[in-house]
């Protein structure tokens, strides 16, 4: 088993989850009802028998870091593991210069003192359940240097707009381009994951630095992949990319499906989060839900039909919610009517009761905001 | 470094009545409530009150316990000046020392006690379910100037008869102390939760020690010290307290949560009471669930009916069961055309396709499934 150091990389200045991310960054995103998003990637990484951790943050890391702590909930072994945050020591003045390369050349002494052999880098927003042994087992049995891991998709490209595509022939990868909406059958989404040993990772950095101050990991590895020993894996299972509202809402409207969930959260491969010591959900004698994700702390009094409802969420008489997610802590006053919608943390749904969006317009009620 | 207040926990006790649900774990160790078990409570209280050190009594089955209870860091307490502290009779020079009664054992762990030099030691019992603010009881025996405080529930005179009763002056002096009298004088009942002067209640112990007792505190250290002119007094608590002794009531107080609005309130978030993480899924409610007044933790998958039921996590109940008035353990599945009605189903089981288990009458406990 490779002794392996795991990178959790920030998004791309393109990746904005309108509203939500106003108020954290996408990894401390709420995400079906109990979990942050960042716990799928961290947990990849856990499960991938993976102890040490650095997680990438450019702006805004209070809810990240208050969320993370010292990551025992994720069964990092807190003398022999570690997790990090790592944010730049620079004020970030010009964010055309702030990329993934410049904050891991900052932090190059503390990756080359790590004991790892390998790094494995990956993205928060891209949820999927896969095992990174596996990956370095592949990469040390064709003797590529780096690898980077893709799904083929069919029919799927809206769901992965911005993100890039591997063009991949005879199975060499002779190039990468954005994917965008419409026509095309098949694609191999880049998954943004890179595996390789630490000394590539080093060397890399070096050679970014050298060529252009500006260089993502993304753009370095676009520009150079038929120059780099590169291997493309294929990732088999369920792939979905927080990348737009639109995507965290259909994302999370799939998930409710719990055969589908099942195909990355389960017994075998846990996703760990911090706990918030909540009661078990309370349903009342008026409740009806149907087809839902609920957690726990939340007292139900009301209707409920394709929700995802976060922690202590308090759904108050008469209330009729549909196809929306209700974040944690908020309340939804009595009669209130709710459809496509997003209600953020510790909001009040209580005057304006009548919410109404579509299913190409997903509407946003703003952190602790009272509507 | 002194310590103000030092807890220790009783928590030796089977729990017989509670039959099978004890056959391998002490009582104190039993679930409730949908995630807790009943020594969530205690320990949770202790570590809302600003208590940082606490021992915890087991001898009764106590594997599953011990593990439990020496983590800490589930109720917070994994500072440098805080812990849990796991105290099972041991081998000593002098022989093996099982814990004789309540007093004998704290008697046999005053070396474990006097490491921390407590000013106050708050003798608690591992089997209730309340919630209480110690802090505040020790704050009422410093203004009396008390040796020993005692909590006491205020019963109607018929149930007084269960308890041992204070008999007290206006004040809450207490100047008699009757076990189980059949003419009950007083309403007050003791809830077994003591402060003492440590330096009163180590003198006591050894005493007692010396003694041909039950070394019973409610028995022996209490009313002695009455006799001895000790000033004790009563503390009134007032709010949902109960002793799941049976399986009649370990369901009540199950259902009692199901009460909008209940006493115990567990939903308080200045109060909270902390138990194991355990990761699970979410809970998920499928097209076809019909769920009406519950209480249903995460891990769930609900695909069939449920009804006034408080469900653990990790419960499967498949499209076509039906739940009712029922608690349900982790990791049950209860399968198509299955019906559960007014049961406490135990960990693990799965009740199988149009098995029927239950009658309304009264509580059926559902520890295995051997000839069903």
């Amino acid at each position: 088993m490779a002794n392996i150091l795991g990178i959790v990389n920030f998004e791309n200045d393109d990746v904005i989850v309108e509203g939500l991310s106003e108020f954290r960054t996408i990894p401390a995103i709420s995400f079906l009802g109990r979990y942050r998003v960042i716990d799928f990637v961290l947990s990849n990484l856990v499960n991938s028998k993976i102890n040490q951790i650095k997680v990438l943050t450019k702006e805004k890391p209070r809810s990240l870091i208050e969320h993370i702590g010292g990551g025992t909930q994720y069964n990092i072994n807190s003398k022999t593991g570690s997790l990090d945050i790592l944010y730049s020591d620079h004020p970030i003045i010009n964010k055309l210069y702030f990329t993934d390369i410049a904050l891991l050349s900052q932090y190059r002494a503390s990756i080359e003192e790590t004991k790892a052999d390998y790094v494995v880098i990956a993205p928060s927003y891209m949820i999927c359940r896969i095992d990174y042994q596996q990956v370095i087992k592949q990469l040390k049995e064709t003797e590529k240097d780096i690898a980077l891991v893709y799904k083929e998709i069919k029919n799927e490209s809206e769901r992965f707009l911005g993100c890039r595509e591997l063009i991949i022939d005879d199975g060499n990868i002779k190039g990468m381009r954005r994917i965008r909406g419409g026509s095309k059958e098949c694609n191999n989404v880049f998954m943004e994951n890179y595996v390789m040993t630490k000394q590539i990772l080093l060397k890399l950095l070096d050679y970014a630095i050298e060529t252009s101050s500006i260089y993502s990991l993304m753009s370095l590895i676009e520009d150079n992949v038929t120059k780099f020993n590169v291997l493309p894996y294929k990732y088999e299972g369920y792939l979905a990319c927080i990348n737009s509202l639109k995507n965290y809402f259909d994302t999370s409207m799939e998930l409710i499906d719990q055969n589908k969930a099942s195909q990355i959260i389960d017994e075998q491969w846990p996703i760990y989060t911090k706990t918030n010591d909540s009661v078990p959900a309370f349903y009342s004698k008026k409740a009806k839900v149907k087809n839902s994700i609920i957690a726990n702390g939340c007292v139900i009094q009301g209707e409920l039909e394709n929700c995802i409802i976060g922690r202590c969420v308090k759904i108050k008489p008469n209330v009729k919610i549909k196809n929306s997610i209700i974040l944690p802590f908020a309340v939804i006053g009595e009669n209130s009517q709710i459809s496509y919608t997003v209600v953020d943390k510790r909001a009040t749904v209580k005057t304006v009761n009548t919410i109404n969006g579509d299913k190409n317009n997903i509407l946003y009620v703003k952190r602790r905001d009272t509507v | 470094m002194k310590t103000e207040m030092l807890a220790m926990i009783l928590a030796g006790g089977r729990g017989t009545r509670l039959h099978e649900l004890t056959n391998k774990s002490a009582k104190p160790a039993v679930y409730y409530g949908g995630k807790y078990r009943i020594i969530d409570f205690p320990l949770s209280n202790c570590a809302n009150s600003n208590i940082s050190y606490v021992g915890i009594l087991t001898q009764y089955e106590s594997i599953l316990l011990n593990s439990y209870v020496s983590q800490g860091a589930v109720w917070g307490l994994e500072g440098h000046n805080s812990g849990t502290f796991v105290l099972s009779p041991r081998e000593k020079s002098t022989g093996f020392g099982l814990y004789r009664g309540t007093a004998d054992a704290i008697y046999q762990n005053i070396d474990f006690m006097d490491q921390y030099n407590p000013e106050y030691v708050l003798i608690l019992s591992g089997d209730h379910i309340y919630k209480m603010n110690y802090e505040k009881m020790l704050n009422f025996h410093k203004e009396n100037g008390a040796d020993v405080t005692v909590a006491a529930l205020t019963v109607t005179l018929e149930e007084a008869r269960r308890f041992g009763i204070m008999n007290a002056h206006e004040n809450k002096q207490v100047y008699q102390f009757e076990e189980k009298p059949k003419n009950p004088k007083s309403n007050l009942a003791s809830m077994g939760i003591y402060i003492f002067n440590y330096d009163v209640l180590k003198k006591a112990l050894i005493e007692d020690a010396e003694l041909d007792t039950s070394h019973d505190f409610g028995k022996n250290i209490i009313p002695t010290l009455l006799d001895e002119g000790k000033k004790i007094f009563a503390y009134p608590f007032s709010g949902y307290w109960k002793d799941v002794g049976t399986i009649d009531s370990l369901w009540q107080a199950n259902m009692d949560l199901l009460v909008e609005e209940n006493p115990l309130n567990l939903g308080d978030e200045t109060w909270k009471i902390f138990t194991e993480d355990v990761p699970t899924s979410p809970q998920f409610i499928g097209k076809t669930a019909k769920i009406k007044s519950c209480y249903i933790n995460q891990g769930c998958v609900i695909n069939g009916t449920v009804t006034n039921s408080v469900l653990f996590r990790d419960v499967n109940i498949e499209e076509g069961a039906t739940v009712i008035d029922s608690v349900i353990m982790p990791n049950v599945k209860v399968c198509k055309g299955a019906v559960v009605n007014k049961c406490i189903v135990a960990e693990g089981l799965t009740i199988k396709e149009n098995m029927e288990l239950g009658n309304k009458e009264e509580v059926e406990l559902v520890a295995s499934l051997e000839g069903k």
